[in-house]
């Protein structure tokens, strides 16, 4: 029985962490400048700040033990989504959103410690139920543990936030050992649900109107093939009931998603009007609305392609320092690091990111138990679908949508809740033996 | 058992991972290397006749001249060095750096791009093997930094990147149907601008700015009747035909992004703020020893000027007695009135990145704004809101949005689409705008803005002289001013608002010395050019109505070869406006020869051909 030991943790992982924080904050610094004033505002020196709290805040937690914590699971979840609510209807609106909690000098997110919340208590959940997750009827509560937070947020107008709970539940349900065909089906659902429209609108955008486009747009057609191909699982889900079949299973779960595909996706293509539809259609071809839906992902490819192979240089990116770029500190940091450390910047800089996500992979790989293996996971992917999601919208892979780099992106909440999570690993890395 | 299952889907999920990462450095090396997205594909480059762009009087300000491009293919080259030696000769550029692009290991490259016909033919007649050519418009500015500030400018692939070619940049590249075999033809842009007024308030700002060591300067001048700017010149300026030459400075469109305190030139505001609470009483004194308390805060006036009544202290610029009067207006009428005069909002000028300047809520005023804000302080404004605002004073009280578009034309010179004057309506009466006017035309008849005074128009106006506050001290400067005028030409039957900002003038740094006498050195100019006739007050030599105009005609043939044959139709009408000439064009499509050639005389009686090839590709 060995003690709990410091040097169990994984001083690799800080190390690229911080490397990654002094990239933001340069940046950051560089993106604050006003070349004229010589000024800076000095956000920069904020961002030192949160950094330095989140700092204290890692090292607190790590010396807590993650089990103990996760006894908490539902208490903190429970208090973060009642402050999250308040603040959803009493917040002043700040930038459009009512998603801050303003204490005058500083303000706070709660919805962003909701993402390490919600993943504590899935970690819990998963932990608990975890030899009947192969059943459909157990993905249920994890649904519903995200769906509060994502329909506060939402009501919050902060689209971005609330949409990144949905990848980290399906992807600790995968690695939490869910049944891979129910994720498959859902998956599939959503793909049909989603992509027929999208494909649809852009072929009508072309003035490509075609039979199947009328199938979709107009009249009960689609609805009496979903029907048929619904009865046709229903007939054979029932058979699975009484006279067990693998044969039936593979008739009747293609012919559900394929139906409620057909369902969705008309309805989802119908109710895609006006501005949500002009979203969509300038992600697609953003160069057709370079002064209004467009311009943000132009401005930051634009960015990005003239940074070269070795950058314009601290303080001499012109897209950023002339106002071209939107969000030079949240959303499109990294366009900025693009501009102006070239593509050997961003390189290493995505190399320390994938290499915070592995280490912290083999966090949960290594953990002694269970939940800590899950907790992990969760911060993995915590992590993880921030960076994707924000440098797939720089680089114009995904719509827009506010997301922060995390640990590069300006901000005191994500940058606490990510070094929260960071303290939390530690604490599963050091405590794995200590029982 | 689960363990297993686990430890599997982590390593699925760490491989997607990984797949997702290589995703992200490809997609990255493509953004970052992106010429070759392009150039693997040269011909996928859609050659694009970029609308020209044309001042209110149809003068030529941007248009679009076809040269050739020359690219390589590295792989196909037999002998690089000799083919690098003799393009590099040609094109004077160096031997080293073309030999280094013919034996690149890609299948594409640029090695020079829009270059003028006669190197591109010197090279052709070499017929070296894997050397292509391909025909591509450039973008080009004949009259140089005229209106730059606002023309703008485009990249290399003819992409509006600044100012009226960003903002309308799918117009200028628009769909227009012609001839698309050969290339695209986007719509033309008329402005509301006067290039030979335009071109003189360039002027004269250059040479006050220089005068007086200013940081930067801008003139604003609008028709207040239509809100349509006629002229918006800035200073420093910058070529567009070399836009990478010059920074941000010069090509920030400061009166326009950033906004400014304004000091005194808002005084006027004030006054229809009285008007509006019906408290302005002519004969009423305000004693002015000063200097005013507001709480514990004590506001200095412009000087000690005793007991004088609201003309006056308005003519020599009071902050006592604008101070004095304000007791009698309500902070919420104040705050109305500005906002009527379109101060703390964006005027809708459409050029890019207006500033919509800050003007608090009411609710957020310390006791003192009401005071401060009456004297043009604790509030930020842009220039372009200056010139409407005035302009709404000078036309009987209707604010009229500023506008620098006039239409959109396609490529045969056909108005497809007017641009309309935006009204937001009568926010003063004609009676209240006439007593405004009386006390501007006041300030300049023996007031503070006496060096805007002309002998041959009644002007009216107010001088504004704002210290800078410095962000970094917290503090207003002592030495740092904006020096403006605010003006209408004439105040008897106006004509024209004109703005004027010096930012940072050194020594002498009052509106009244600064910016007053550029106003009426414009104002006289712009009215003589427009045909106003001068009311002469006293009797003194009359001043030359014929407009002089050196740098604005052309005195000789300018090289149309390139030109699609409608755009250089445009550059013979302007030549017609000066000279005596006929002139044909000898079919449709691109000029490819001229007669007389580039560079000769044009003389009264003077015959032009344009020829057009048919084998533009």
């Amino acid at each position: 029985m060995k003690n709990s030991s410091i040097s169990k943790f994984d001083i690799k992982l800080l190390i690229a962490v911080i490397i990654v924080v002094s990239f933001g904050i340069l940046t950051i610094y560089s993106a604050g400048f006003d070349p004229i004033d010589k000024l800076n505002t000095g956000m920069y020196k904020r961002q030192i700040m949160w950094f330095v709290i989140g700092f204290i805040m890692m090292i607190g937690v790590s010396i807590v033990d993650y089990k103990f914590i996760g006894e908490f699971a539902p208490y903190i979840y429970a208090i973060n989504l009642f402050i999250l609510i308040l603040t959803t209807f009493f917040a002043p609106v700040i930038r459009g959103s009512r998603a801050w909690i303003d204490f005058g000098l500083f303000s706070i997110q709660p919805s962003e410690f909701m993402k390490l919340s919600t993943v504590i208590l899935l970690a819990k959940y998963i932990e608990f139920r975890e030899r009947d997750l192969h059943n459909f009827r157990e993905l249920f509560i994890p649904a519903i543990i995200i769906l509060f937070p994502v329909l506060f947020i939402i009501l919050q107008s902060d689209f971005g936030t609330a949409m990144i709970f949905v990848p980290i539940l399906f992807a600790m349900l995968f690695i939490g050992g869910a049944d891979i065909s129910h994720i498959v089906s859902i998956l599939s659902i959503a793909f049909i649900t989603f992509v027929i429209p999208l494909t649809l609108l852009y072929a009508e955008d072309l003035g490509r109107v075609s039979v199947i486009s009328d199938f979709f747009n107009k009249g009960m057609d689609v609805f009496i093939v979903a029907g048929f191909f619904l009865f046709v699982a229903t007939l054979f889900y029932l058979l699975h009931v009484f006279f067990i079949k693998k044969m039936f299973r593979y008739i009747y779960m293609p012919s559900f998603v394929f139906s409620l595909g057909l369902i969705f996706a008309p309805i989802v293509k119908r109710l895609l009007q006006g501005y949500q539809k002009n979203r969509i259609l300038a992600f697609l071809k953003p160069d057709q609305y370079p002064h209004d839906l467009g311009y943000n992902v132009i401005q930051s490819k634009i960015a990005i392609g003239s940074g070269g192979l070795i950058g314009k240089g601290l303080l001499k990116g012109t897209q950023t320092q002339l106002g071209f770029l939107p969000e030079t500190t949240s959303d499109f940091i990294f366009s900025v690091i693009s501009e102006e450390w070239g593509f050997i910047g961003v390189f290493i800089l995505l190399m320390v990111l994938f290499f915070i996500i592995f280490r912290s992979m083999k966090t949960a790989l290594d953990s002694a138990d269970k939940f800590g293996s899950l907790l992990a996971t969760g911060i993995t992917c915590v992590y993880f679908f921030h960076i994707l999601i924000n440098v797939g919208i720089t680089v114009g892979l995904i719509p827009v949508t506010g997301i922060p780099l995390v640990f590069v992106s300006y901000g005191g909440s994500n940058m606490m809740m990510s070094m929260i999570g960071l303290g939390l690993l530690m604490s599963i890395q050091t405590k794995k033996s200590g029982f | 058992m689960i363990q297993k299952v686990f430890n599997r889907r982590v390593l699925i999920t760490s491989v997607i991972i990984f797949i997702i990462a290589g995703l992200f450095i490809y997609r990255l090396t493509e953004l970052h290397f992106s010429e070759k997205i392009l150039l693997n594909n040269p011909f996928k480059l859609i050659n694009i006749r970029r609308g020209y762009i044309t001042d209110r009087n149809r003068n030529i300000l941007a248009i679009s001249i076809q040269k050739e491009s020359i690219y390589a293919n590295p792989e196909k080259i037999k002998d690089p060095a000799a083919a690098a030696a003799v393009i590099a000769s040609v094109l004077g550029d160096s031997e080293q750096s073309v030999l280094q692009k013919l034996k690149s290991d890609k299948k594409f490259v640029w090695i020079k791009r829009k270059v003028d016909e006669e190197p591109a033919a010197e090279i052709k007649k070499h017929k070296f093997e894997g050397i292509y050519f391909k025909k591509e418009f450039k973008r080009v500015y004949p009259n140089i930094s005229l209106a730059a500030n606002i023309l703008g400018f485009t990249g290399i692939d003819n992409n509006g990147l600044e100012g009226v070619e960003f903002k309308m940049d799918s117009v200028l590249s628009g769909f227009s149907s012609g001839d698309e075999s050969a290339f695209q033809l986007g719509d033309n842009l008329v402005l509301t601008i006067d290039k030979y007024i335009q071109y003189y308030a360039e002027k004269y700002l250059a040479e006050t700015v220089q005068q007086y060591s200013a940081k930067q300067g801008a003139v604003i001048i609008t028709d207040p009747y239509s809100g349509k700017i006629i002229a918006y010149a800035k200073y420093p300026s910058y070529d567009p035909n070399y836009y990478y030459k010059a920074g941000r400075n010069e090509w920030r469109n400061f009166a326009v992004v950033d906004a400014f305190e304004p000091g005194s030139t808002m005084k006027i505001f004030s006054m229809a703020a009285l008007l509006k609470s019906g408290q302005l009483d002519a004969s009423k004194k305000y004693n002015c020893t000063g200097a005013v308390q507001i709480g514990d805060t004590v506001i200095n006036c412009t000087g000690v000027h005793g007991s004088i009544d609201i003309m006056d202290v308005i003519k020599y610029s009071c902050n006592v007695g604008v101070i004095t009067s304000m007791n009698t207006v309500n902070s919420s009428i104040l705050y109305s009135t500005l906002r009527n005069f379109g101060f703390g909002e964006s005027t809708n000028s459409q050029l890019p990145g207006e500033s919509s300047g800050i003007l608090r809520e009411v609710d957020s005023w310390s006791g003192l704004s009401k005071y401060s804000i009456s004297i043009g302080q604790e509030l930020s404004v842009t220039g372009l809101q200056m010139a409407a605002a005035y302009g709404a004073i000078a036309n009987n009280g209707e604010y009229i949005e500023p506008s620098i578009f006039e239409s959109i034309e396609n490529y045969n010179h056909k108005v497809i689409k007017q641009f309309d004057s935006v009204s937001r309506g009568k926010i003063i009466s004609p009676e209240e705008a006439a007593f405004l006017r009386k006390m501007l035309a006041n300030v300049v008849d023996g007031g503070t803005g006496k060096n805007a005074a002309s002998k041959n128009y009644v002007f009216g106006g107010k001088t504004g002289t704002a210290q800078k506050y410095i962000r970094s001290a917290g503090s207003y400067s002592s030495s740092s001013n904006v020096a403006s005028f605010a003006g209408i030409a004439p105040i008897d039957n106006p004509k024209l608002v004109i703005i004027v900002i010096i930012d940072e003038p050194v020594d002498v740094t009052s509106g009244g010395q600064v910016a007053a006498p550029l106003f009426k050195k414009i104002a006289e100019k712009s009215l003589v050019y427009l045909g106003e006739s001068n009311r002469v007050l006293k009797k003194l030599d009359p001043i030359d109505k014929k407009p002089v105009l050196p740098a604005l005609e052309y005195k000789t043939m300018p090289d149309m070869r390139g030109m699609f044959f409608a755009d250089a139709l445009m550059i013979l009408e302007e030549i017609q406006k000066t000279r005596a000439v006929k002139y044909v064009i000898d079919g449709q499509g691109i000029v490819t020869s001229q007669v007389p050639s580039a560079g000769t005389v044009i003389k009264n009686g003077d015959k032009i051909i344009l020829y057009t090839g048919k084998d533009d590709e």
